[in-house]
């Protein structure tokens, strides 16, 4: 696959302090990318040097074969919902994303056919002629991402894009998004939600103090980290008795039963089987957090 | 490129209270002054073409007041507001971005005009010098507060802060206004005389004064106070283009 970002030894620094240092990173064409780091490890400021609105001091940059240089043509590939989502407040929805499709130059037809299309999308249809001023922080999150795909990027680059939704807010984003990439789109996603981002990307950078300490897909991070993988299994009634020795922990609560499961998806899909075989109803399954807590503990530890 | 930036920072003002405010704000000055002017019993005394001066210069400072705080604060609240990064995300240059509020700025003073049409007309009935002190006022003003509003936008890129702007427009605005206010005997030494000579402020005025009180209406008769506004204005372009390049190095953002 061709590469969408390359970076090459990128450097950036504030007052003397380096914010990105010596970053080497490769995005391929139709990746699902991570990007996790603590606060203050470089992520927003890679992002917006890849944008073009901040230069670096060092290194070489290029998006879709273009160099960094070349601002307007990179412009009409990305993407970017930024951290920063300052909007016109006295606009209203629509009126916010007609001022961006005609900064792209988009023909009046197919302006509208976008922006009915992009509201659909991100669920404000209904509040398209409302203020942008009454809107809730997750619906100006909707709106912000709608704003990002206003030029139908094939690059969509996304800073902490569900911050401040709530668990319905997430799903859609995420359901949108898993979508977006389905049709093509290369996401850079970054976040600081261990789970969301090991969830939804294919592969992950993490970063710490600008630097780039491991890249690869989860499981080569844990066998990098030596961090095991585990699953939680919530199933309802007593915790049986006669599973596999895989079980690392078992808590009661709510009359549930909590299951940590450890040895791999493969291993923890067994135990699921054989315990709705036993009658238990399977409440919830999926990756233990924590697990990925150590595993970036580990990884941005001074 | 430019459009959706003017027609953005137009609507604006007329959905928030600025544009309106500033537009209600102009013409109660300008009603109060040709009430006065035409009722009061000792500023009736005046010579109509005397009060037809007066009446311009508030115009032009009216005007230069407001436009030059609503220049001071229209690119960096963009910054401020954290607005201007999604403009820049999209394939806006930042000369058209300049370029939109430029005009938009520039539509401001247009509204402005506008109101002062009637004011124009009714007191300077009955003489005929209407035209010349319409036409005066556009051209006089349009170049003048062009300039001013370059300046403001060029000290806008450099301070990257509205309130220190609009702070040193201010001052700026009243450096350029007290020469205008020396009378004619300390205008005498030769320091406040190339001060006046090169203070555009001063020149609109002394322009207006010639074409209204001495009757001197022609181009030509005005060159010698129209070339040091023109010289003014193109000043501050090469002043905007330097403070815009050295932005641009810096980058969009700032560093933080």
């Amino acid at each position: 696959m061709p590469a969408a970002i390359t970076l090459r030894n990128v450097c950036k620094s504030y007052d003397g302090k380096p914010a990105v240092d010596h970053l080497n990173l490769t995005i391929k064409s139709g990746e699902f990318f991570g990007f996790l780091g603590p606060n203050g490890a470089g992520k927003t400021t890679t992002l917006r040097i890849l944008t073009g609105i901040l230069r670096p001091d060092a290194g070489e940059i290029t998006i879709d074969s273009l160099g960094i240089n070349q601002r307007q043509a990179i412009a009409r590939r990305i993407g970017l919902m930024p951290e920063s989502r300052g909007f016109y407040e006295w606009m209203t929805a629509e009126e916010y994303l007609q001022l961006f499709a005609s900064l792209y130059n988009l023909p009046p037809v197919r302006r509208r056919l976008t922006i009915d299309d992009l509201l659909q999308q991100v669920s404000l249809s209904d509040h398209r002629h409302q203020r942008v001023s009454t809107f809730s922080r997750g619906m100006k999150q909707r709106l912000g991402l709608a704003r990002a795909m206003v030029n139908k990027p094939t690059i969509l680059l996304l800073d902490e894009p569900t911050l401040g939704l709530d668990p319905q807010g997430q799903a859609d984003i995420h359901t949108l998004l898993l979508e977006l990439n389905r049709a093509g789109v290369t996401i850079l996603y970054s976040s600081h939600l261990l789970a969301e981002v090991a969830s939804l990307c294919t592969r992950i950078a993490i970063l710490h103090h600008g630097k780039l300490v491991s890249e690869g897909s989860l499981d080569e991070l844990r066998h990098q980290t030596q961090t095991a993988e585990r699953y939680l299994i919530t199933v309802t009634s007593s915790p049986p008795t006669d599973l596999p020795g895989v079980i690392r922990r078992t808590t009661i609560a709510n009359s549930n039963t909590e299951l940590v499961v450890g040895g791999g998806l493969k291993l923890a899909n067994s135990v699921v089987a054989l315990l709705q075989s036993k009658g238990h109803s399977l409440l919830d399954f999926r990756a233990d957090g924590d697990s990925l807590t150590n595993l970036f503990l580990t990884l941005t530890k001074d | 490129m430019f459009y959706p930036i003017w027609q953005k920072e137009v609507r604006e003002r007329l959905y928030t209270w600025k544009g309106t405010v500033w537009l209600i704000l102009a013409a109660l000055v300008f009603s109060l002054t040709s009430y006065l002017l035409l009722t009061n019993k000792e500023l009736s005394l005046l010579d109509q073409t005397e009060l037809l001066w007066l009446l311009s210069k508030i115009i032009v400072v009216v005007s230069l007041v407001i436009v030059v705080i609503d220049a001071s604060l229209v690119i960096n609240t963009e910054f401020e507001r954290e607005t201007a990064e999604s403009l820049f995300l999209t394939p806006l240059l930042l000369s058209d971005f300049v370029l939109g509020k430029f005009l938009a700025t520039m539509t401001l003073w247009a509204a402005i005009f506008v109101v002062a049409v009637p004011y124009m007309l009714v007191t300077s009935s009955g003489t005929h010098l209407a035209g010349a002190f319409i036409g005066y006022v556009a051209l006089l003003g349009t170049i003048g507060i062009a300039a001013i509003v370059l300046i403001i936008f060029a000290l806008s890129f450099l301070f990257r802060s509205s309130k220190n702007t609009l702070t040193a427009a201010l001052v700026l605005l009243l450096a350029m206004a007290t020469p205008a206010l020396f009378s004619s005997t300390l205008k005498n030494n030769s320091a406040a005389q190339v001060l006046s000579r090169i203070n555009p402020v001063d020149n609109i005025f002394g322009s207006l004064d010639n074409v209204l009180v001495d009757y001197q209406q022609s181009l030509a008769q005005n060159w010698h106070y129209l070339w040091p506004l023109l010289v003014f204005l193109l000043l501050a372009i090469i002043l905007l283009i330097g403070a815009i390049r050295r932005f641009s190095q810096q980058g969009i953002i700032k560093n933080e």
